[in-house]
């Protein structure tokens, strides 16, 4: 058997199946359901990732005897909700306690890395040193 | 030419091929499109990534081929319920040997899955043998092997026995 040969008999074996247009809006709707998804799970990754560096430095600056002045470190821009303990507004190891809606995100040049479509969408809460997050049908959690 | 538009010409230039590849490769006609469906939706999540490939269509056909040895790493394909029996079985058919496709088809079937992607990624997709090498992820020389062993196993399959005097 040749290779022309062999072409020949794929193509007319191909042909025989009947192939309609392609389902493009379909496939459009898909690739951005998808991007959108990876968008939000990157998000809620790094907002807990922030929240929990945040945290832990937070505890850490509250066994901090040794400086009693030590100036609370920038924190993110979270909204306490209603009906839900206040937390005081100096720093203690109990002022994460309660849930939170995250607004915005400082990141190192001062501005905010939270994308504008993921603000107010993550909840977070702190109960016991330990953190859950939800955001949609992602959820997030830590220590 | 904006993203969309590019992806969307691809789209719709190579999905007819993309499909009776997969057909090729022994899945049904329903199968197939859904195979390449998912397939390009991949591919279009990182378009710029297909852009920047160095061979457009190998990077999709590797694409293809991964999403073809998932479904059928996770699907059972042997059987088909349908509500209703067919008078003959969905494939091509065991007993009539008179027609070109059928014969051809059931020439692939005795392929080992490995032998008949390399028949159906050189003969029908026209990829070279450095393109299958990266689509398949193994060396130009295993490429070679697989095409070889496949062209020996059709040189002697029955099914084109007919067909291989008259070309």
């Amino acid at each position: 058997m040749t290779d022309p040969n062999l072409t020949e008999l794929l193509e007319r074996a191909g042909e025989r199946t009947p192939v309609w247009p392609p389902p493009i809006q379909h496939i459009v709707a898909g690739a951005r359901r998808t991007r959108r998804r990876r968008a939000l799970m990157l998000t809620a990754a790094t907002a807990a990732a922030i929240v929990a560096t945040v945290g832990g430095t937070i505890v850490l600056s509250a066994f901090d005897s040794s400086s009693p002045d030590h100036p609370a470190p920038a924190a993110s821009s979270l909204s306490h909700e209603p009906g839900t303990p206040t937390p005081p507004v100096t720093s203690t190891s109990t002022d994460l306690e309660g849930t939170w809606t995250v607004r915005a995100l400082v990141g190192a040049n001062g501005q905010s890395v939270l994308p504008d479509s993921a603000r107010g969408k993550l909840q977070l809460s702190f109960a016991n040193g330990k953190m859950t997050g939800t955001m949609g049908c992602n959820e997030v959690f830590g220590t | 030419m904006n993203k969309d538009d590019d992806s969307s010409e691809y789209v719709v230039a190579r999905w007819p091929r993309l499909v009776r590849s997969v057909v090729l490769l022994g899945r049904t006609h329903a199968e197939a499109e859904d195979l390449v469906q998912t397939a390009l939706e991949r591919c279009l999540v990182k378009w710029r990534k297909v852009q920047q490939a160095d061979d457009r269509d190998a990077y999709v056909h590797r694409v293809l081929i991964n999403t073809f040895t998932s479904s059928r790493r996770r699907h059972w394909t042997g059987e088909h319920p349908t509500p209703v029996l067919p008078d003959h079985s969905s494939g091509p058919n065991q007993t009539a040997g008179v027609d070109d496709a059928d014969a051809v088809l059931r020439a692939l079937d005795q392929l080992t899955s490995d032998q008949r992607t390399a028949v159906v990624l050189r003969y029908y997709a026209q990829l070279s043998e450095h393109q299958m090498a990266a689509v398949l992820g193994v060396a130009v020389g295993t490429v070679k092997s697989r095409l070889s062993r496949a062209l020996k196993n059709l040189a002697e399959d029955p099914h084109l026995a007919d067909l291989r005097g008259t070309r």
